[in-house]
């Protein structure tokens, strides 16, 4: 098996699981600050993915810019999150904790149906950036430049959110939300706003995910039900709550997936949710997970 | 001041437990339901219902959210139908083979991951349900027949009665559902069942009674399991034959949204939210095929509106009409 | 007590709400036709109007109402006229054999048809055998092969080997001999796979290799490495959908349309609307019925306007097959001259000839099924323009896709074959 397979195909294979790793990361990370600071699991997660996929198609057919398309897909579906906190979730708080999550399972069953009576049941294409097209190729090894972007992009947004996070006073505020939110209210700060805050950060990071995986390949409506599920598998095995572990656990799962396909396609689907159960056996918080928290 | 036994009768009304009248009463209106709907469409709220009734002794009454329930019907359907197809088991048999694999499986996801928290372990939950979906899919498409579902399963007899009439068919399901909803008033008129609501209540407080809550939990969801995989068993007596969406996480989350539309926490929740939610499902789609959008619509303003379903609703309003007429009665009586 | 009354609201409700139903139900369920009086043809069928191939279900739906109106417009079928009742089978085992039963136990449906999954197709058909009704399916399904051939089943689209053959002969004719192929993981995609390593060994085709996909797979870099590296000249997508639309995409992103053929086996209007640009001069795909066909036969300009007048967009593959089945179907009952006798109008069916949407073409007697052409057409890239999407390139005419009778029976025609793993 490992004989007929040189070492170009090996190494291809890793670049092309971490590109498939950043989006992953994408989502879990999203969901992974929405649950760390508002106790909610965003069952909608892949569904506002979906929704970047098609602001970015709104955008790019109107402006035919994709910089402009993934930008207005981030900042509009943020503040379609935001507005969905507002109206839908934040007369769930203090209620049964669970309602939260059964209301965006809801919105995950709606709204890709509604997508379906607005934009129709064929999906919307959009082509990839003239900029980013084409391969970059180095001796017997060709990148495309897309998953370079994909790559290299991620890590971009991963560092600003680190910078935000940990620099900024808001970050500040959100990363002590997220740890005591009690103390913070005590403090005299409106949590409530922190957390629409937090919730439209971790929506866009959705959103952003939707947006670069569309010209791969079209914005369909069902196409968030699968990003939930990979953002919950990330999750489960980088840790609730950690964006360390979002991040690993991330890049780990698509390089797995990645290799899956090369060994044994038809078991790469199966293969993320066998590290899941393996991580629940040997280490159930997740791999950065705090104790306690699971 | 109140008599002490007037007292007693006022508690009873305040927070009764429901009377195994409702069971008999429900009986007969389910019986007489084929002559108002289809006899499919009956047949098959009665087998979600019963999946419903498994999975709201989880939610409603111990409070642990699954959100990969058609794991247990799924496994339930697919072994039942194999033992059918392959070893030509009887009608008991196979039932009995569908309800003791969902059984074998909840008992190894609950090892897994019981202890966990409520979110945490509904996450989970989803992705093992996943997880079976696509070995089911793929791997051991041999077997399961993958995509294509497993056909060729040959009818079966109730004694001398074929179960292959529609009618006869929706009257043993009838059966099969009076007895478990008896079962499932049974064992929340137990000790038991008082435990799970302890615990959903107040986990903290019923452990520290000295109540092994990770126990309760467990029990609680094997039991789910076992009217999940029996409806997952009788689905398949119905079909003659097992789709893979048996499988599929929506099938999961239609076990959830009928639960929750009927009512969680409640003894005939399930059963109505079945019936309502196919109601709609069906009469829907004969106008649009859009119907999600309208059934997850409803359900988002059921969870914001109105969390106890229909029939918690129903209760709640006529607890408090109740209350207040006590109130008086108390007031009246304290002069 | 206040449970019983829960009970008793709670039935009350349910009972109001069954009330309504069963006045509904006097009044007939919506069909496109308006309800027909007693004596009226009661012909029912079933489409994923929900899940990933709405769209085709959709053009299923469009066509039949298409037809079972053009036949009413005539005063229906020997002075009958036809009641139309159609179903979301959502794309859902469960749910299509419920619309099964529903179709024929409750709504007395005398015929049905539909269906795109085949696997549903099959699981109906069964069903419908066992009530003896004729059912007419519109998708690309085994039906016609050994055990699952039935008395009462009729399919009008092809067998997938079918489109496996035609596309490959094809390939190997034209655009080279050594092949790759990714294929979906299930039933549709090795019968397709079995097909292509079939000729290929009759036509000295080098077969580089296979992968498996799982079926709705989303990302396909993953698969392209091994491709890459075994270079082959053409590669082969046996699968559907948005996993093709996927695949398409990524190929293009890999520069991999530079190098070498891409030919889906499959394909459909919304993959080539999806992919767009993508969709270039180097990749081929199969299918039953195009637009293109309007200037070559007059009875597909006829359909076509007909069905774009009525709809405002071409017409899938699967909705003409519906258009035909259900034409078939009134066809036959003339000849028959019967409405009523089922097993006599199955019988008539067999081998019957007709010029409908192509050129002139039959049902075959022994299995059942349609004899059609299966078209190649290849995409126009940038130069796409609305539905103008591809050129034909080839018509490969039915007779030489499909096995003998004797073959398609014992189910003969690929057994040697040794599917990869």
């Amino acid at each position: 098996m490992f004989a007929d397979l040189s070492w170009d195909v090996l190494v291809m294979q890793l670049f092309f699981g971490l590109a498939l790793g950043s989006i992953y990361v994408l989502l879990a990370s999203g969901l992974s600050i929405i649950y760390g600071l508002l106790d909610v699991v965003n069952f909608a997660h892949g569904t506002f993915a979906m929704l970047g996929a098609y602001a970015v198609f709104l955008a790019v057919t109107l402006t035919g810019s994709f910089a402009v398309g993934i930008a207005s897909a981030v900042v509009v579906v943020a503040v379609l999150g935001m507005a969905a906190e507002f109206v839908l979730l934040k007369p769930l708080y203090g209620k049964d904790p669970l309602l939260p999550l059964l209301l965006t399972f809801g919105l995950s069953v709606a709204i890709p149906d509604f997508m379906k009576i607005i934009f129709g049941l064929i999906g919307k294409p959009v082509s990839y950036p003239e900029a980013l097209s084409g391969a970059t190729t180095l001796g017997p090894l060709t990148f495309s430049n897309y998953r370079l972007f994909v790559i290299f992009f991620t890590l971009a947004i991963l560092i600003s959110l680190w910078l935000f996070l940990k620099k900024s006073d808001l970050g500040m505020i959100i990363r002590a939300a997220t740890r005591d939110n009690l103390m913070v209210q005590v403090l005299g700060i409106n949590t409530s706003r922190i957390w629409s805050i937090g919730f439209a950060i971790g929506i866009g990071l959705a959103a952003l995910a939707g947006a670069i995986s569309v010209p791969m390949m079209a914005a369909t409506p069902d196409m968030g039900v699968e990003m939930t599920m990979v953002a919950f598998v990330v999750t489960v095995v980088g840790g609730l709550g950690s964006l360390g572990g979002a991040i690993v656990g991330g890049l780990l799962i698509g390089v797995i997936v990645a290799f899956t396909s090369l060994f044994a396609g038809e078991y790469s689907n199966v293969a993320m949710y066998f590290c899941m159960a393996v991580i629940l056996l040997i280490r159930p918080r997740g791999l950065f997970g705090e104790r306690g928290r699971e | 001041m109140i008599d002490p036994a007037e007292r007693q009768k006022m508690l009873q009304e305040v927070a009764p437990g429901p009377r195994s009248t409702i069971v008999w009463i429900a009986a007969l209106a389910l019986a007489a339901l084929p002559l108002v709907i289809s006899v499919p469409l009956a047949t098959e709220i009665l087998i979600w219902g019963i999946s419903g009734l498994g999975f709201n002794l989880l939610l409603g009454y111990t409070g642990v959210l699954s959100f990969g329930h058609a794991a247990y019907f799924g496994l339930g359907a697919y072994s039942a139908g194999l033992a059918l197809r392959y070893w030509k088991v009887g009608l008991f048999a196979s039932l009995a083979i569908g309800i003791v694999s969902a059984m074998l499986l909840a008992c190894f996801i609950g090892a897994l991951a019981i202890r966990r928290r409520g979110v945490y372990f509904a996450m989970i939950s989803l992705a093992f349900a996943q997880m079976l979906y696509f070995i089911a899919l793929s791997p051991l498409k041999e077997i399961t027949r993958g995509e294509d579902g497993l056909t060729h399963i040959p009818s079966v007899a109730f004694f001398s009665i074929p179960l292959d009439k529609p009618r006869n068919l929706y009257y043993f399901v009838l059966a099969v559902t009076v007895l478990m909803l008896y079962l499932t008033w049974r064992v929340l008129q137990s000790p038991f069942g008082k435990v799970l609501e302890a615990y959903r209540e107040n986990e903290d407080r019923a452990r520290a009674c000295g109540y092994n809550t990770t126990l309760v939990k467990f029990t609680s969801l094997v039991l789910s399991a076992l009217f999940g995989g029996l409806a997952g068993a009788l689905n398949t007596l119905y079909l003659s034959y097992v789709p893979l969406t048996t499988l599929y996480w929506l099938t999961s989350g239609t076990i959830v949204m009928m639960t929750i539309l009927g009512g969680k926490g409640t003894l005939l929740g399930p059963l109505v939210g079945a019936g309502v939610f196919l109601f709609l499902q069906n009469t829907i789609s004969l106008y649009t095929p859009r119907w999600e959008a309208f059934v997850g619509s409803l359900f988002v303003i059921i969870i914001l509106v109105f969390p106890g379903g229909i029939v918690g609703t129903i209760r709640e309003k006529y607890m408090n009409r109740k209350m207040s007429k006590l109130q008086h009665r108390a007031a009246g009586a304290g002069e | 007590m206040n449970e019983k009354t829960d009970q008793k609201t709670s039935r009350r409700n349910f009972l109001k709400s069954s009330a309504a139903v069963a006045g509904l139900s006097l009044f007939g369920m919506p069909s496109l036709v308006t309800a027909a009086p007693q004596g009226a043809i009661k012909y029912g069928t079933m489409h994923p109007l929900t899940g990933p191939y709405s769209a085709q279900g959709a053009d299923q739906m469009k066509a039949t109402q298409l037809a079972v109106e053009e036949w009413n417009a005539r005063g229906g079928v020997l002075g009958r006229k036809i009641e139309w009742i159609y179903r979301d089978d959502q794309l859902n085992g469960a749910v299509g054999l419920r619309r099964a039963k529903e179709l024929i136990e409750e709504e007395k449906c005398d015929f049905i048809g539909g269906t795109l999954s085949g696997a549903i197709s099959l699981a109906v058909n069964e069903f419908a055998a066992k009530n003896r009704t004729p059912f007419l399916a519109y998708s690309q399904n085994d039906m016609a092969l050994g055990s699952d051939f039935t008395k009462y089943g009729f399919d009008f689209m092809c067998l997938p080997y079918s489109a496996a053959l035609a596309t490959s002969k094809y390939a190997f004719t034209k655009l080279g001999k050594k092949w790759f192929s990714v294929t979906a993981d299930y039933k549709w995609g090795h019968s397709i796979l079995e097909g292509w390593i079939w000729q290929s060994e009759q036509m000295s085709g080098q077969f580089l290799g296979n992968v498996y996909a799982p079926l709705g797979a989303t990302d396909f870099s993953t698969y392209f490495t091994r491709i890459m590296a075994a270079k082959p000249e053409v590669l082969v997508i046996n699968n559907v959908g948005a996993d093709q639309t996927a695949a398409l995409k990524q190929a293009s992103e890999l520069g991999l349309t530079k190098r070498m053929k891409i030919v889906c086996t499959k394909t459909t209007l919304s993959t080539l609307k999806e992919v767009g640009a993508a969709y270039d001069e180097n990749v081929l795909g199969g299918m039953t019925f195009y637009s293109g066909l309007r200037d070559k036969y007059p009875a597909s300009k006829k359909f076509l306007d007909a069905y774009i007048k009525k709809f405002g967009q071409p017409v899938e593959p699967d909705g003409e097959s519906g258009y035909v089945a259900t034409n078939v179907l009134f066809m036959a009952m003339e000849k028959a001259k019967t409405t009523t006798d089922k097993e006599k109008i199955a019988a008539t069916m067999e081998g019957m000839k007709y010029t409908l949407t192509k050129g002139p073409e039959y049902v075959r007697a022994c299995d059942h099924q349609r004899v059609q052409s299966y078209l190649l057409v290849r995409g126009k890239g940038r130069k796409a323009n609305g539905w103008d999407l591809a050129d034909i390139v080839e018509e490969v005419p039915g007779e030489s896709i499909i096995m003998s009778c004797a073959d398609n029976a014992k189910n003969l025609p690929f057994v040697n074959v040794k599917l990869p793993k």
